[in-house]
């Protein structure tokens, strides 16, 4: 056979083999992922043209039409029609009628005419009035390009000098103060109520940016927005701006991916999102979440956007609580001033695939051990230089208690650095009332070794058939040989963490 | 649009022969995976119907193979590769007709007629990518030693696999 057909075969068998002896691959999920998603939110949706606009169009047309009617029932009424310039005197629109430039053929005043046109004057009336309704004050409308409106030069878009969407002073067609209130720093956060009172609670010191300074911040009542560096305090009350994504831990644990515009508040030891434009993703044992005038509770895992005044909420775990309305784990919904509405299934694979900032998936760290002393009792081996080394013994090997007992979770894993001297078998196993065990293949030796295993891979020690149920308190952490001697087993530092999903 | 449950289903009934024929092809692992990812979606927006799993499988390698020669080209990597036909009549030499099923048995029990260390040595090898050196280490030779464990390994398996299948051992030296 020709060498072209003998490198086939031979890429055929390699080919197998790599099937055969590698790990199993699918392409599934990164299919679907790049079928289904399509780069969304992070445009915040489109400015809405004001509702008055078509009104104030309409009512000038009419104006107009009635002023025309009016002008042509003038000329031909004859001497019965009102002198062309004392009509002139008291409207203001009058210059684009068309009958103006025609001279009233007599100037016998007909005064129980006149009110006709004037009477239709009025009805321009609503066009400004929109701007001082309670609907149009709920849209951030600062920019509509009012003349009086206008910023002054110098002015560039500090966050906190506009009034919050929701308390907006009344505006007044043609009144002044507007300008006012858009110049003054001080009412740029006009709640100083509760702002106040939390300022100095820190409520997350711990965040990463995907993108150089990828976090700004502005303080409550400040205008400027600060780069968050390594070592930042973020405060209640600060707002936050994100370019691509950051993940922030809060002081409580909670992880929370951002992808708009947020403020974090404390209040009563709770810990609050008041979400002011896109999107976030929260992992938390219990956090506020509020927009306007909605707010829900949420316990579990989250995405919440902002949507038209209202939250789009998709539940992967957990529960979500607005009033007395509940929301359970894998469904989206959406929540408006009725409570939760339109719910339908989801799953993490749906919502990940539909937010762009969801595909790097985001990791909550439960609990690490650095090994630096002893965390709790120590069963096998002992701690050199921030490692637990010991010998590899057969069913024993280096062990340690943990700090504090760890209670499984939905999507944890657990995350290990170690090294052995010799390649064998290993067995991972967990300690709880019963062992969990996890048996890793072939361990090369000589080098450092990071894994990360799901704890849905742990199966019971003495039953295999058992698997490692959510729920249980896990205790102790353990290596030690399977098949072969490893010698020497050295762990450098253990995690638990969990991920959606 | 198929639903997600269609494609899914659709990608785990392919996956394996269409990366398995784009490391025929000669393509590394990332890129094999890369590719046949491409080949899915193509697949999936250009709408095909997915009448019988022959025809299905016969369009995506055609699209793959697309895909692969595409990407020589832009990458300016000259491969030599038999013409079209050539290729497909191999392909259906090694996959027989029941889509390579009986080929994965004969490699299965043939696998385990080898001995524990060609074993290992193939598993690093091509499980777990590991390097030459990582391999003697493991298997206690040195690494021209071990490089011809693997290549005496496979000229078993070659043999085996071909008594087992029933093939003519036209390809033998």
């Amino acid at each position: 056979m020709s060498e072209e057909r003998e490198q086939l075969h031979e890429r055929y068998l390699e080919s197998r083999l790599r099937e055969e002896l590698g790990p199993p691959t699918d392409l599934s999920d990164a299919v679907l992922r790049r079928i289904y998603s399509q780069p969304r939110r992070v445009i915040p949706p489109p400015r809405r043209t004001p509702w008055w606009r078509p009104l104030a169009a309409a009512a000038s047309v009419l104006l107009l039409a009635g002023l025309a009617v009016w002008a042509i029932v003038s000329f031909w009424s004859g001497p019965k029609g009102r002198p062309l310039h004392e009509v002139r005197d008291r409207t203001v629109a009058e210059p684009t009628t068309p009958s103006q430039p025609r001279p009233a053929p007599k100037p016998a005043p007909k005064p129980d005419h006149t009110p006709t046109p004037e009477k239709q004057s009025p009805t321009p009336s609503p066009k400004p009035a929109p701007k001082g309704d309670g609907t149009g004050t709920q849209l951030p409308t600062p920019d509509k390009g009012q003349p009086g409106k206008d910023l002054p030069p110098g002015y560039t878009d500090p966050p906190g000098a506009f009034p919050d969407p929701e308390q907006p002073p009344p505006v007044i067609p043609g009144a002044e103060p507007k300008r006012e209130d858009v110049e003054t720093p001080q009412p740029a956060k006009p709640e100083p109520g509760p702002t106040e009172a939390v300022k100095t609670a820190v409520v997350a010191r711990e965040f990463k940016a995907s993108r150089k300074d990828g976090l700004r911040v502005t303080r409550a009542g400040a205008f400027e927005k600060r780069k968050a560096e390594p070592g930042f305090e973020i405060l209640s009350g600060d707002r936050l701006q994100v370019s691509g994504w950051v993940d922030v831990t809060l002081t409580d644990g909670t992880l929370l991916r951002l992808d708009g515009e947020v403020t974090l508040t404390e209040k009563d030891a709770q810990l609050g999102v008041e979400l002011h434009d896109g999107a976030f993703y929260a992992d938390t044992a219990r956090l506020n979440i509020s927009a306007g005038e909605l707010a829900m509770q949420l316990a579990g895992i989250a995405v919440v956007e902002e949507r038209l005044r209202e939250l789009d909420l998709h539940l992967i775990e957990g529960k979500a609580t607005s009033g007395e309305h509940e929301l359970f784990a894998s469904l989206r919904s959406r929540l408006g001033k009725e409570g939760f509405n339109r719910s339908r299934s989801t799953t993490w694979a749906d919502v990940s695939g539909e937010y762009k900032f969801l595909r790097d998936v985001p990791v909550r760290r439960l609990l690490r051990e650095d090994l630096a002393d002893a965390p709790g009792e120590l069963w096998g081996g002992e701690i050199k230089d921030g490692v637990l080394t010991g010998p590899g013994e057969k069913d024993r090997g280096v062990a340690f208690y943990l700090r504090e007992k760890y209670t499984t979770q939905q999507g944890a894993s657990v995350r290990v650095r170690f090294r052995i001297q010799t390649t064998c078998d290993l067995v991972i196993q967990l300690g709880a009332d019963e062992n969990y065990r996890c048996l890793q293949k072939a361990v090369r030796g000589g080098e450092w070794h990071e894994i990360e295993i799901p704890l849905g891979e742990f199966f019971r020690t003495l039953q295999k058939s058992g698997d490692l149920p959510v729920g249980t308190d896990i205790r102790r952490f353990q290596i030690h040989g399977e098949d072969g001697d490893p010698q020497l087993i050295e762990i450098d530092w253990v995690e638990f963490n969990r991920r959606p999903g | 649009m198929r639903s997600a449950a269609e494609i899914e289903s659709l990608v785990k009934r392919h996956q394996e022969s269409l990366l398995r024929y784009l490391r025929f092809l000669g393509a590394e692992e990332a890129l094999a995976q890369d590719l046949a990812q491409d080949t899915f979606v193509a697949a999936i927006h250009a709408e095909f119907s997915d009448i019988e799993p022959k025809s299905t499988s016969a369009y995506l390698r055609t699209t793959a193979r697309n895909f692969y020669f595409m990407w020589l080209r832009k990458h300016k990597r000259e491969v030599a590769l038999p013409g079209d036909d050539v290729l497909e009549s191999a392909w259906h030499e090694e996959e027989g007709g029941d889509f390579g099923e009986g080929y994965q048995r004969a490699l299965q029990n043939c696998l385990g007629q080898l001995t524990d260390r060609a074993r290992l040595a193939l598993k690093m090898r091509y499980g777990d990518n590991a390097s030459r050196e990582q391999i003697s280490f493991a298997t206690g030779l040195d690494p021209e030693g071990a490089k011809t464990l693997i290549r005496r390994a496979k000229e078993k398996l070659k043999e085996c696999i071909t008594r087992q299948v029933g093939k003519q051992d036209t390809y033998d030296l």
